[in-house]
């Protein structure tokens, strides 16, 4: 006994102080990131972005996270936090919305030279290079939404017909829907951003992929008169007068549209992939959706696989206290291990090859995999001119696509306030 | 005679047009709101799918579940104690600076006392959006960002015109003999003020406590701007990220009414418990 008292006292020092140091040693590189994140704490992409902490968590036990559930208005809370000095490590939000944001006001750590070419390769076609500014990356995709026309693959096949490949098909689409009883497509009057992309697409289908944005700066606003424009304009119109959109849907707010989608109403509408997932409640889990692309025009050099996109995106700051670790971090949310998680927990597309997307998404994905060429959601122009965008360019088309003016009068108006845009801007 | 009794009569039949147009515009306006009001609270007991498929019926099993989810899922729980904290200590505050400062500038002769009302008056015109960034950088330099204290300091602050501006008209209106008669007493300014004229200025006070309660119970901007963490967030902002969270994530609609029914449903205790009292209030000021 007196023996081993003293061998049992020194053993538990040896414990004791080995527990120390190695408490110590973590004191000394612990981490702990902060993380704004758009998302609301009880969303499933939420707990799944949680899980994917808790992963890296356990890989690097020195870091830790502390995340600020702030949702949608999470760049716009960031922004004023970062001018009273807040230090914040990442955050994430809409790639568009942080180009046209952080990005542009010079608020995001550029990360080029930490991507190395394999982490490139990784990720879907186009999807890195989408929100970069001149080769420059200051962000990562790591949710990967598509923009199709999302429908009931039941009414389809009850109307006897087919995906359309070309716009001419697309009314035929519309008269077999009708034929059943049924209306073939629907609007929410009051979403501008939604409505535009019969527009968006129509010219890219024409033009080509990311051509909103030419058009726009031709600053003399001659872009707008080229006959395409026109074309494009009175084609969204012809929509409204075959029948395709019921004349009811002018009225329809947000989300009363939709919904006769999930009531079988109607058979579909040209939105985002989120689609499914926003009527999930309504419309049942076994609700037969498909998808198809936006169909190609005449003579025009944009193809079918030509994809409008919104992807989310996690940005570091450039006065993040770590970022070093914040970068590893956002790679790491992108990577295979991460994009699973996030696929199995919160339903979302993944923007890594090789990781398959949700079953309801099988159509999206199959787009995402295909596509010839990417532009962002509604053309890419709201991206780059947010402010032309929202305060010309989405009302005055909503207005004559509700009726309210014509083709014509919407040509005139975009040239003369590009014109005066660029005037302005001198 | 008989031209006088002809024109009277066409009087009292203009009056009666005149009260018949205005409780028809009245009752229309109260049966739209009411009707609106009926329409939420039935709402949000029925099933996303009900909801949008069948608008107008009445829901014949209630899912209260939708209270439940959004009371404990939502943090809606939560967020009501953390708006009851702040709006209540804010009022509180509000009246204990502002019903002296109020007396002392409708009733006290001194110089510049019009200027220093004018002043607090002029407070009412500042555009509150102007006053976001220097309101997080103020609050963050002195350590009350992101929190309620913080926040209800705020509320005081820019509540502090409208109450005081409203207060003074009421203790304007009240009849200068009374406080003659407390000084002649013997009583001192305080006990004149806390003895005579606060009481008498109760349905004033009781009327500016409403109108800032509903005001700042339904706030969203500056609470959207100054507090960030979850656990701090307001009912407002709790509909706010209800909404938000429409995109992307699925819409629970029902979810949603039940949280603008847990919303109004202490406001409208409120009118009901005090209504007398504020009309009291507001047909004093406005007559005297």
């Amino acid at each position: 006994m007196k023996t081993s008292t003293p061998q049992r006292w020194s053993t538990t020092k040896k414990v004791l102080l080995s527990s120390m140091l190695s408490a110590a040693a973590l004191g000394v590189s612990a981490k702990e990131l902060t993380f704004w994140s758009m998302w609301n704490e009880p969303e499933p992409q939420a707990k799944a972005l949680r899980s994917v902490m808790a992963a890296y968590t356990k890989a690097h036990p020195d870091v830790t996270f502390k995340v600020v559930w702030n949702g949608r208005q999470n760049q716009t809370k960031l922004r004023g936090a970062l001018q009273a000095g807040t230090k914040v490590d990442f955050m994430d939000q809409d790639g568009d919305q942080l180009y046209g944001g952080l990005q542009a006001a010079g608020a995001g750590l550029e990360i080029t030279k930490d991507l190395d070419k394999a982490f490139k390769d990784s990720l879907l076609p186009g999807a890195l290079d989408l929100y970069a500014n001149n080769g420059k990356v200051y962000s990562v995709p790591y949710v990967y939404n598509t923009v199709n026309f999302w429908y009931n693959r039941d009414l389809m096949k009850k109307a006897g017909a087919t995906p359309p490949k070309t716009w001419d098909e697309l009314l035929n689409l519309c008269a077999a829907v009708q034929k059943v009883g049924k209306s073939a497509l629907v609007i929410e009057g009051n979403v501008s951003d939604y409505n535009m992309l019969y527009f968006s697409h129509l010219l890219e289908r024409t033009y080509g992929a990311n051509s909103m944005a030419k058009l726009f700066e031709d600053k003399t606003g001659n872009g707008w008169t080229q006959a395409g424009v026109l074309e494009a304009a009175q084609m969204t119109r012809t929509l409204w007068d075959k029948g395709c959109i019921s004349k009811d849907a002018r009225g329809f707010q947000y989300p009363a549209g939709q919904q006769t989608i999930a009531l079988g109403d109607t058979l579909g509408e040209l939105v985002g992939s989120w689609l499914p997932t926003e009527l999930s409640e309504s419309a049942g889990k076994d609700f037969p959706w498909s998808a198809f692309n936006f169909p190609t025009v005449k003579n025009g050099k944009g193809k079918q696989t030509d994809l409008q996109v919104a992807l989310l995106s996690m940005m570091v700051l450039k006065t993040a206290p770590n970022p070093k670790e914040a970068v590893d971090f956002i790679k790491f949310v992108a990577g295979e291990q991460a994009q699973k998680i996030l696929v199995a927990e919160g339903q979302i597309g993944s923007t890594r090859k090789g990781v398959a997307w949700p079953a309801v998404l099988a159509d999206a994905e199959k787009s995402a995999r295909e596509a010839t060429a990417l532009s962002n959601f509604g053309g890419g122009l709201k991206m780059v001119y947010p402010e032309f965008t929202a305060t010309v360019l989405a009302p005055e088309f909503n207005k004559m696509f509700l009726g309210e003016g014509t083709p014509q009068q919407l040509v005139a108006t975009l040239a003369a306030k590009t014109k005066d845009f660029w005037a302005n801007k001198k | 005679m008989q031209p006088a009794s002809s024109s009277s009569r066409s009087t009292s039949l203009k009056r009666g047009i005149g009260r018949a147009f205005t409780y028809a515009t009245v009752g229309a306006w109260s049966l739209f709101t009411v009707f609106f009001v009926v329409w939420i609270v039935i709402a949000s007991l029925k099933k996303t799918r009900d909801l949008f498929s069948e608008p107008w019926s009445l829901p014949l099993k209630p899912v209260w579940g939708n209270y439940v989810k959004t009371w404990v899922s939502s943090h809606f729980g939560d967020y009501f104690l953390n708006s009851l904290w702040v709006v209540s200590i804010s009022v509180c505050m509000l009246l204990v600076v502002c019903v002296p400062a109020a007396y002392v500038l409708a009733r006290a002769r001194f110089r510049g006392r019009e200027a220093l009302a004018n002043f607090f008056i002029l407070g009412m015109g500042v555009p509150i959006p102007l006053l976001f960034v220097p309101l997080v950088v103020i609050m963050t330099t002195l350590r009350m960002g992101d929190s309620l204290s913080g926040l209800s300091v705020v509320y005081v602050a820019l509540s502090v015109p409208f109450t005081i501006y409203v207060l003074m008209g009421f203790f304007a209106s009240l009849p200068g003999e009374i406080e003659s008669a407390a000084i002649i007493d013997g009583c001192s300014d305080f006990q004149t003020f806390w003895h005579v004229m606060m009481p008498l200025a109760m349905p004033g006070i009781a009327t500016v406590a409403i109108l800032n309660f509903v005001g700042l119970w339904n706030e969203y901007q500056l609470s959207l701007v100054l507090i960030n963490s979850p656990e701090n967030r307001t009912l407002s902002l709790g509909i706010y990220s209800l909404i938000s969270s429409m995109q992307y994530s699925g819409g629970d609609w029902p979810g949603l009414f039940a949280g603008i029914t847990i919303v109004m449903v202490p406001t409208i205790i409120m009118f009901v418990a005090m209504s007398e009292r504020m009309i009291s209030g507001i047909t004093m000021g406005g007559v005297k």
